[in-house]
């Protein structure tokens, strides 16, 4: 070990932070080396400097105490007074957020993939290969029996009886009108989601999407008890044999 | 294991209890707690920012952040690091507000002294206290904090990592610099260099 390395190193090893076999081959050269032993106890009497100027803190009295003390107590009533909102807690913002995100995705991405097909232009299963999400349509009826194509309101009367003769249509009144921006009503779509494709890509090739996968799980979800509802309406609507 | 190892692990493991009641609100173990650990406190406070006034306000204000963010508290920390992390983050923001020096006369004024030294060696010894402040006043903040740390309050390499936010590596980098930057200045202001 040279000088130069020495140097280096005589600032831990006088303050005995070296590991031993460093440390041996230090001392083995100061032994020898009469300007690095000056050194090394330069660093000796900085370190003893250093720490002897370290003993004359002020002492904590029974005054430091008791105004902590009161600082504390005004800390305890601030925290009394004021609790934290649950909606501003970090977990509960959070989950607003996820949910917030979520709605967005879908209604941003995944609903316009998800608008109507011309009618009677509806893809079938086989279009699964053009993109993953696939709507198809059981029946391509040459009326709508919901509305006008095109039609945000449902233009169809009140308490009025559909194509489906069993099924009595809801009343819907000017005040609670569906808000139905993309026409699912008017198709009776069916909706697709292939499980292996991931991330989804969305059919419409202007737009690049993708949406977590917990979105959708979620998504499927819904569409699955969607579409099993419409079973149940069709079953219900079909006419006794 | 020794006794001081002993007595330092009985320590921990009784302020670990505490700080787990203080996080439930328990406010007579936060206390406690304030009470073991005000002497270290204030020391690290009055080696940073060397005023006894300021020191006490400093410490205060540590244990008053502690009480605020007890439960921000990490338990993978020993109370004693993060009160230590919280003391120097205040110090140094006091440094700072009053443009980056410490003022070390006080801390030096006392503890260079004897009632039972010759004239000549209280000569001797101001003259080095003299140099010693300016020395460490004119150290740079990162240099100044890991010296006053290791060398002054004796905290392992590791945990002054934790209170700098750095790692063991860059720790003993700026100790290394601190001390020789030390030694050189004070070389330059003996007239030995």
């Amino acid at each position: 070990m040279d000088c130069g390395q020495v140097s280096r190193l005589v600032t831990s090893y006088a303050a005995g932070e070296l590991a031993a076999d460093k440390a041996a081959e230090v001392a083995a050269h100061i032994d020898n080396c009469p300007q690095c032993a000056k050194l090394l106890e330069e660093y000796r009497l900085i370190g003893l400097v250093l720490r002897s100027s370290a003993g004359d803190a002020p002492r904590p009295d029974a005054r430091f105490f008791r105004a902590l003390g009161k600082r504390l107590d005004e800390v305890d009533k601030r925290k009394r007074v004021i609790p934290t909102p649950p909606i501003f807690r970090w977990h509960v913002v959070g989950s607003v957020a996820a949910a917030a995100a979520a709605v967005f995705v879908v209604v941003t991405y995944v609903l316009p993939v998800l608008s109507p097909a011309p009618l009677g232009s509806a893809r079938n299963d086989s279009a699964r290969s053009t993109g993953p999400i696939i709507v198809r349509v059981s029946k391509s009826p040459s009326v709508s029996p919901y509305g006008n194509p095109g039609s945000y309101v449902p233009n169809y009367p009140t308490a009025s009886r559909s194509p489906y003769r069993s099924v009595t249509m809801p009343t819907i009144n000017a005040t609670d009108q569906l808000y139905d921006p993309y026409g699912l009503r008017m198709t009776m779509p069916r909706f697709y989601f292939p499980r292996q494709s991931w991330p989804i890509q969305g059919t419409n090739p202007s737009v690049s999407q993708s949406i977590t996968r917990v979105e959708y799980e979620q998504l499927r979800s819904d569409i699955r008890q969607l579409n099993s509802r419409m079973d149940a309406l069709e079953q219900k609507a079909k006419p006794a044999n | 294991m020794d006794d001081g190892k002993a007595s330092r692990q009985r320590k921990a493991d009784a302020s670990r209890e505490l700080i787990a009641k203080a996080r439930t609100g328990d406010r007579e173990a936060f206390d406690t707690l304030a009470t073991n650990y005000a002497n270290m406190v204030i020391g690290l406070a009055f080696k940073l920012l060397g005023s006894r006034e300021e020191a006490l306000d400093c410490a205060q204000d540590a244990f008053v952040r502690a009480w605020e963010n007890i439960e921000r508290y990490d338990p993978k920390w020993s109370v004693a690091t993060w009160l230590r992390r919280i003391v120097t983050n205040l110090a140094l923001d006091r440094l700072r507000r009053r443009g980056g020096r410490a003022d070390f006369s006080e801390a030096l004024e006392g503890s260079l002294t004897s009632a039972e030294e010759t004239p000549v060696e209280t000569a001797e010894r101001n003259e080095r206290a003299e140099a010693v402040r300016g020395l460490l006043e004119l150290l740079p903040e990162k240099y100044r904090l890991v010296l006053v740390l290791r060398d002054m309050e004796g905290v392992d390499i590791s945990d002054i990592a934790r209170i700098t936010g750095t790692n063991a590596a860059t720790v003993r980098w700026r100790l290394h610099r601190a001390r020789a930057l030390f030694r050189q200045r004070w070389l330059a202001t003996s007239g030995q260099e």
